[in-house]
């Protein structure tokens, strides 16, 4: 016997249709995300929930063997080396900011502006995201070899200057790097910010001249404010990015000069691969994850207040 | 809505954790251990296809030992022991049966319980009699052995034939007028630098090797790494002859000038810098892969590489031992285990020369020709069997195509006094030293007793005071 719904007296009735046709919706789209979600959560969430709830255990390799609580935790907060490498990232973040934000805003500005060639100079600012991270580290840590005959040294000397140090200054190594690591990757932002700027409307500078604004007004009044939410959000999303900073100190330095360029990352991958100590890495991986949240919750914020605007 | 939401992702959950194998076992594939049943090995640091000569010996290897054998089938797998990728292979059950990693590894290998337990087998061959003590200890942990040393080396002094015919260093027959004391090493060194321009000798601090180069230099000035009191190990190397054999290194880098400019060499620079005569004298052993590479990949003359015996210091002399070590992954079954130790046997690793192993040993050497390798005159066995011994050296004598002359001070007097790494943390010892050269070699006015007594207060703490 059919089943027909009881209707309360003031009650809006909805059709069963409704709700089904809502549900087909939403089933379409869970089927669309679903393979993106399985392979997050096989590559990316799992790994990342396993690796804290490890670091909280002693392991033997990938096996877990007893409880320790905070144990991995005390350990690094009273290990030097630890505290180097987090000053380290810190300072690798803030070095990057110093090197590698303005840097694609300004070569951005630079070939808007250029009539002639123009897409040559973006070829060749964006050639190197094109050749392989580890050649490029390798090729800067020729250019830095310290001797009289270093690259840099011997180009320096005709100028009366130098020999230096370069890599092995400890005060130079982190900046050093974050130059090599910035030519490397300007050239993808420097896109980004160009896409911004080619779609500022030619009216307002058309309107801006018009009203006496010379280049630099045009440039702070005109172009400034309409590439300002690109650039606060690529600069969240370096920030989180450097902050992760591995392979050029791996490659470039190994963390040297006396763990002046070690960074969390490699510290965590030195725990790991070099001394087998899984849990201990997994601590390392579970600090950086705390740190990341935090500087992911100010990026979803601020992405939120651009939708708004 | 929220509750299809939370739904959906609880299916997602279910889905991933299956996906991913939680909770996979993956040890006890036991690839029949019962007499007669098929057993299949794969062995590690098979030649590569561009290696003709010696893929063509491990070949014939193979199929000779399956006809001996016809239950078991030899799985070839080029893997060959790279830090790097090790950890990721033996974590989810990839590693080959059996597989060689050098000395500095086996302890923390077993630590992380990637190799099987193989005292049965060892024993069972009678091995456990018949190898060195010294080079069986570096497998043995609690009493369990766990691989089986296949080579054997101590660390001397490479010293380069040009560069020091260059600086006037040789004698009558041009061979190296080799340094006896550490004394004579700082010396010759600035003489390299002053007659050549090229740096006298390298201790390269980017990874771990200084501060595994350095250790066999303290012993040699009297300094014990790690000492046992009253049931503790304690770290004992905060003492004036710690602080005297780091003196003399900072006095090469600074005073003489005759150390590289850049402290951020690791160990490949070793080769390349020597084969490409960039450095007079390097710590190294009268190993061939060693040398092999370097007169490979950089064109090296063989007559160019010359060894002496660790130099003498004010308290000792006394070599530090290396070499490689066979070992077998956790998941293999003790027919496994079994049949690649046969299989070693027909490679030539054998505690008697028989007629199969003394063939392996011949096919190598032809191999090692053909490559354009070195082979050495004198064996440095990991045997104890004098008798065996001699018939590898009358084996090799008619491979050998160095100049004996060459080798001779290291053969006459490397192995009086052999020494094996510090017992607890070695690696973690070596990388606390190589931070602490990096700082000499990079700060002229480096406090050296302040970097000595951190770094002693460091390993302390983190590494020997957490010993059970």
């Amino acid at each position: 016997m059919e089943r027909k719904p009881s209707i309360a007296a003031g009650t809006t009735y909805k059709p069963k249709k409704f709700i089904s046709y809502r549900l087909l919706y939403d089933v379409k789209a869970w089927l669309v995300m679903l393979p993106s979600l399985v392979l997050f959560f096989i590559f990316v969430w799992r790994p990342l929930l396993s690796g804290v709830f490890m670091s909280f255990f002693e392991t033997q390799g990938f096996t877990i063997t007893q409880f320790i609580g905070l144990r991995n935790y005390q350990d690094l907060l009273a290990d030097p080396v630890f505290h180097q490498a987090l000053w380290n990232s810190v300072q690798y973040t803030l070095w990057s900011l110093v090197f590698g934000f303005l840097t694609p805003i300004i070569v951005a500005l630079l070939i808007s502006e250029v009539v002639h060639a123009n897409s040559f100079f973006k070829f060749a600012a964006y050639f190197p995201c094109m050749v392989p991270g580890v050649a490029v580290m390798l090729m800067w840590g020729f250019l830095f070899e310290p001797s009289e005959n270093g690259v840099l040294n011997v180009i320096l000397s005709m100028f009366h200057l130098g020999p230096f140090e370069w890599l092995q200054d400890q005060r130079m190594t982190i900046p050093l790097i974050v130059i090599a690591m910035t030519w490397k990757a300007f050239g993808g932002t420097m896109l980004v910010y160009l896409a911004a700027i080619k779609g500022v409307n030619q009216e307002l500078y058309e309107a801006a001249t018009i009203d006496g604004a010379g280049v630099f007004q045009r440039l702070w009044h005109v172009t400034m404010p309409r590439i300002y939410n690109t650039g606060r959000l690529l600069l969240i999303m370096q920030v989180i990015s450097v902050f992760q900073i591995f392979y050029e100190p791996f490659i470039m330095t190994d963390g040297g000069p006396q763990n002046a360029s070690v960074s969390l990352m490699l510290l965590n991958y030195n725990y790991a691969f070099k001394d087998f100590n899984t849990s201990k890495a997994m601590a390392v991986g579970g600090i950086v994850f705390v740190i990341l949240m935090v500087l992911t919750a100010i990026y979803l914020k601020v992405t939120r207040e651009n939708e708004t605007e | 809505m929220k509750k299809r939401l939370v739904g959906a992702l609880s299916i997602l959950l279910a889905a991933g954790l299956a996906l991913s194998g939680c909770g996979t076992d993956t040890t006890g594939t036991d690839a029949g251990n019962a007499e007669g049943e098929q057993i299949t090995v794969t062995v590690g640091a098979w030649p590569k296809e561009n290696n003709e000569h010696e893929l063509k010996i491990y070949e014939q290897w193979k199929a000779d030992f399956e006809a001996d054998h016809p239950n078991v089938t030899i799985v070839p797998e080029p893997y060959s022991y790279d830090a790097r990728t090790f950890v990721a292979k033996a974590a989810s059950g990839q590693m080959p049966n059996y597989f060689s990693v050098p000395y500095t590894e086996p302890a923390k290998i077993v630590q992380a319980g990637y190799a099987a337990d193989i005292t049965e087998q060892v024993k069972k061959f009678g091995y456990d009699q018949e190898l060195m003590e010294n080079a069986l200890d570096i497998c043995t942990v609690d009493g369990g052995i766990y691989g089986l040393p296949r080579t054997m080396y101590v660390l001397g002094l490479w010293c380069n034939v040009n560069l020091f015919t260059q600086a006037g260093l040789v004698d009558e027959n041009g061979v190296p007028q080799f340094p006896k004391t550490w004394e004579e090493v700082r010396e010759k060194a600035a003489i390299i630098k002053q007659q050549t321009g090229k740096d006298g000798f390298l201790l390269p601090a980017k990874d771990n090797t200084a501060g595994w180069h350095f250790t066999n230099i303290a012993w040699n000035y009297g300094v014990e790494f790690e000492t046992e009191v009253d049931g503790k190990w304690q770290a004992s190397f905060n003492t004036p002859e710690c602080i005297e054999a780091l003196q003399l290194i900072k006095d090469m880098k600074h005073v003489d000038d005759s150390l590289p400019d850049n402290a951020l060499l690791g160990y490949a620079d070793i080769l390349k810098n020597f084969a490409l005569d960039q450095v007079g004298m390097v710590i190294g052993a009268a190993e061939a892969p060693m040398a092999n590479m370097m007169i490979n990949q950089y064109q090296m003359e063989k007559d160019n590489i010359s060894i002496c015996s660790i130099p003498e210091g004010p308290k000792d002399k006394v070599g530090l031992m290396g070499g490689d070590v066979i070992m077998f992954s956790p998941q293999s079954s003790p027919a496994q285990v079994e049949a690649g130790i046969e299989f070693l046997k027909a490679c030539g690793y054998s505690p008697v020369l028989d007629e199969v192993a003394a063939k392996g040993m011949e096919d190598q050497f032809q191999a090692d020709i053909a490559n354009n390798n070195i082979v050495l005159p004198e064996p440095m066995s990991v045997w104890k069997n004098e008798e065996r011994n001699q018939k590898e050296k009358e084996i090799r004598a008619k491979y050998a195509n160095v100049k004996p002359e060459l080798y001779q001070d290291y053969y006459d007097n490397a192995t009086k006094k052999i020494k094996p790494e510090p017992t607890y943390n070695s690696q973690d010892l070596y990388k606390e030293f190589s931070s602490l050269i990096q700082s000499i070699l990079t700060d002229p006015n480096a406090d050296i007793p302040a970097l000595v007594e951190t770094a002693q207060n460091t390993f302390q703490t983190n590494y020997l005071d957490k010993i059970e």
